[in-house]
């Protein structure tokens, strides 16, 4: 035992609340709920959604939708082996074996070929990939760096990812997709063992802006800046699709990728498709679709069902669930496999194709990157997928749910939502 | 406690008994928050450090445009406004004309003739009924009138406080916001370094009226300024600023190319240290900087020293005796000597405080706007500036600073060496704590 005089003990304790404080305050999320105006249309929103995102609509693009591993990796592979310059890439998730190693192999290659090759791994998405395997690629010449490396003095840092899925290819050619490079994003979303996932490729001056959006991270992390025009040559009209790209960088404000997502929802008039693995709406989303619902637009939403990587987002996701079916928004839960594609389509004539899930985590924490495409032929072809996706899906409805929804159920529930933020 | 004189035995200080595990889990816990909140706060590693030899700032803006997240808009209109004899009227006029909404970001609203004219005028535009937006700085505008801001709220104008002090926001009290902005109707915009106050009013004619420059810009690029202010207002609002009204379509309304940056100091390396960063390393021919506040950090100092081996003509013109923050002016002499030595020219404005942030790269490109080159604009507040791309624009920026030529003084490595030893000291004090000014 030791005797501290009391005002020493009360100033000690005040010093130590003085420091939570301002740590809360600079890590806590500022509750915001924004009010988004009615807006006549989706077109009127879009030139708000790029300003506010600080992009800007960039006509002339073309655009491939890459399903699941089958139409992606081949895409993949057969660009890395096409390039001639650069090629940059960053993923979240990177394990070891099979496709993993046959990516590395791929860069690895080029990069001996004399290609610069770029990589930014997120330290944490790519825990399960072995040393060696990034040595084999550093060893070819190929530079790679890890985003937020597991240090003691980024530890502050810790819970911010890069959940970005990028690649772009001699400044001309770039990728926005949902895949993993892991097995179970091979094959064709057959089984819970192959997942369900959605990629573009995309061609024309956006590409130049999906440039930009790497070599954020690149920068931050290695302090190169990349100029020049190999890396932003200027680039020729390549087909007639309005695009913009969406990257979140949370903190410090309003998340530009909510900000999206809720004024796509609020000027949507006829028909809103979502899929997504993780759903968990906050009440500003909810009333926003009941809003849409009640100026008679046709909401599906389609979310993972049994078949899920993290039950918790699940269940957080079901707390307004009840509230979402009674107003007319209609829910289906997939049964094959976990669907991990995060697509939106408004009124048949925009999509969303890139990374962010539509929780806390990908609006708040996390760096996300995602395409904005303005076409009707990608929304019908999107649209196809998720009809044809519909067929293993279980539609909830209201009776089913009300009886599935046992007091230990929506505890369970209740309990997940309260954790939801940091998913 | 040893006290001087002599006194009654003191009653000892009442303790409290406390075991020894319990002192050592409070200096963990206290050592793990110092940790996590430096952690949190450090700029992660953020400075450029490689810069590429760029070949040409023309061939390569297209690069610069997308690193620092700001394309590139053909078509538009771009007229310089020096001082506030030129800026004051033209802004003036367009509030008055202005038929839907007003949306002015200001870090300075002081007191003076000049605020209560503009917020008599916002006042009238609000009761005829058009939206008018002010977003303060809580900081920088709590100089300003109560009094008034309650008038024009009352008028309905709607204000938003930047950053107020609430114990909540603690962590967020140091991050401020230095745009200076206007955009009316979705269709004129402005870009400044002038605050509302009598300091900028005139035409910096002595040490009570400043020198500053700001631009009025028509076009497309006016969308991307409406963003910039609806990003801050989203943010201490939540309303979401969208719709036609305020993002119109923009036919072209002239030949230059612009773009703005906008920089907030979170989310990887300021967008504004590496714009700076790679115009300088870009120039060819001629660099003019006019800054009141300019503390380079080495990497700086050696982007400008290569500038001057290959030949670029490298101009720097900063406040003299009259300046608002004498630290600030000291902190930046910590490179003179070396700058001076390799061949930069320094010029010291004697006549007024110099607040005009504005550069400009081989008479090609320009930049106007409210970014300071200290760490403060550079790695803390929000700024926004816009770069212009356009001959005519850089040609009057460059006679601006010819004029400037004749009230300052160029300083000389000779007489820079000769400067006294408590100078010195005040410069070596006022670097170390520059990250903060």
């Amino acid at each position: 035992m030791v005797a501290i005089p009391i005002w020493l003990l009360g100033g000690l304790i005040f010093l130590a609340l003085l420091l939570g404080l301002m740590l809360w305050t600079n890590l806590r999320e500022r509750g915001f709920h924004v009010r988004v105006p009615d807006v006549a249309s989706f077109e009127e929103a879009l030139p708000s959604i790029a300003g506010m995102t600080r992009s800007v609509v960039q006509p002339g693009n073309s655009a491939e939708i890459l399903q699941n591993g089958d139409e992606f990796f081949p895409a993949l592979l057969d660009a890395i082996a096409r390039a001639k310059e650069s090629i940059h890439f960053e993923t979240y998730v990177w394990w070891t074996g099979d496709i993993c190693d046959e990516v590395a192999d791929a860069f690895a290659k080029r990069a001996r070929e004399g290609v610069e090759v770029r990589l930014t791994i997120d330290a944490m998405g790519s825990m399960k990939m072995k040393q060696h395997l990034r040595d084999r690629m550093t060893e070819a010449g190929c530079k790679v760096t890890r985003y937020h490396p597991l240090r003691v003095i980024d530890i502050g840092q810790l819970n911010k990812r890069t959940h970005r899925k990028l690649a772009i290819f001699d400044g001309k050619e770039a990728f926005i997709f949902g895949h993993g490079i892991s097995r179970l994003w091979l094959g064709h979303g057959q089984d819970k063992e192959h997942w369900r996932d959605t990629g573009v490729r995309l061609g024309g001056p956006i590409v130049n802006a999906v440039q930009s959006v790497f070599a954020q991270h690149w920068i931050e992390e290695t302090g190169e800046a990349l100029v020049g025009e190999k890396y932003f040559p200027h680039i020729e009209p390549a087909g007639d699709i309005r695009a913009h790209v969406l990257a979140g960088a949370p903190l410090g404000g309003v998340s530009d990728l909510e900000l999206m997502f809720k004024v796509a929802i609020a000027s949507v008039q006829k028909e809103l498709l979502i899929q997504n693995p993780y759903f968990i709406p906050d009440s500003g989303t909810v009333k926003l679709l009941r809003k849409a619902v009640e100026r008679g637009v046709k909401v599906k939403i389609m979310v993972p069902g049994a078949i899920s990587d993290s039950p918790v987002v699940r269940h957080a996701g079901h707390c307004h669930f009840h509230e979402l079916l009674a107003h007319g928004v209609r829910l289906f839960e997939h049964q094959k496999t976990l669907i991990h594609q995060k697509i939106m389509i408004i009124d048949g004539m925009w999509s969303h194709v890139g990374s962010t899930n539509l929780d806390d985590r990908s609006f708040d924490i996390n760096e996300e990157a995602g395409v904005g495409l303005v076409d009707e032929g990608i929304a019908a072809q999107l649209k196809a997928a998720f009809e044809e996706d519909l067929k293993s899906c279980v539609e909830i409805d209201v009776p089913a749910w009300k009886r599935q929804q046992t007091p230990w159920h929506r505890a369970f529930d209740k309990l997940c939502s309260m954790v939801s933020w940091q998913l | 406690m040893a006290t001087k004189k002599a006194r009654a035995p003191r009653r000892p200080a009442r303790t409290v008994e406390v075991t020894y595990w319990s002192v050592a889990l409070y200096l963990f816990v206290l050592l793990a928050l110092g940790l996590l909140l430096w952690s949190a706060r450090r700029e992660h590693d953020s400075h450029v450090k490689v810069v590429p030899p760029v070949v040409d700032f023309r061939q390569d803006l297209p690069s610069i445009a997308n690193l620092t997240g700001s394309p590139i808009l053909d078509g538009n209109r771009a007229e310089v406004l020096q001082n506030g004899d030129e800026f004051f009227p033209p802004l003036f006029r367009d509030v008055e004309a202005a038929t839907k909404s007003i949306h002015v970001e200001t870090y300075v609203w002081w007191k003076g003739e000049i605020c209560d004219r503009l917020a008599a005028l916002l006042a009238k535009k609000a009761r005829q009924g058009v939206e008018v937006r002010l977003t303060l700085d809580a900081v920088g505008s709590n100089k300003g009138k109560n009094q008034l801001f309650r008038d024009m709220q009352k008028a309905g104008v709607k204000i938003a406080w930047f950053h107020p002090f609430r114990l909540a926001d603690l962590g967020l009290v140091n991050n401020r916001t230095h745009r200076k902005i206007a955009v009316l109707d979705g269709r004129i915009g402005y870009v400044f370094g002038h605050g509302i106050a009598e300091e900028w009013t005139g035409h910096g004619q002595d040490a009570t009226h400043w020198r500053d420059t700001g631009v009025r810009l028509e076009g497309p690029v006016v969308n991307a300024l409406q963003g910039v202010f609806a990003e801050n207002w989203v943010d201490t609002t939540a309303e979401v600023i969208a719709g036609l009204k305020y993002f119109p379509r923009l036919p072209a309304a002239g030949t230059v190319r612009a773009h703005v940056i906008a920089s907030s100091p979170q989310g990887g390396v300021s967008k504004l240290e590496l714009l700076l960063k790679l115009a300088i390393a870009s120039a060819q021919e001629e660099l003019l900087i006019q800054n009141p506040y300019f503390i380079p950090d080495e990497e700086l100092v050696a982007l400008l020293e290569a500038a001057v081996k290959r030949g670029v003509a490298v101009r720097i013109m900063l406040p003299g005796p009259v300046t608002d923050s004498s630290v600030v002016r000291h902190a930046g002499h910590r490179f003179f000597e070396e700058l001076l030595g390799h061949g930069i020219h320094i010029y010291e404005n004697q006549r007024t405080l110099l607040h005009q942030k504005t550069m400009v790269v081989d008479g090609e490109w320009s930049l106007i706007g409210s970014t300071n080159l200290d760490d403060r604009s550079l790695d803390i507040n929000d700024e926004a500036s816009v770069g212009l791309i356009d001959k005519q624009v850089a040609a009057r920026l460059t006679q601006a600073f010819r004029d400037d030529l004749a009230s300052s003084k160029e300083l000389t490595l000779a007489g820079w060496r000769g400067r006294g030893l408590w100078h010195r000291t005040v410069d070596r004090f006022s670097y170390t704590i520059n990250e903060q000014l």
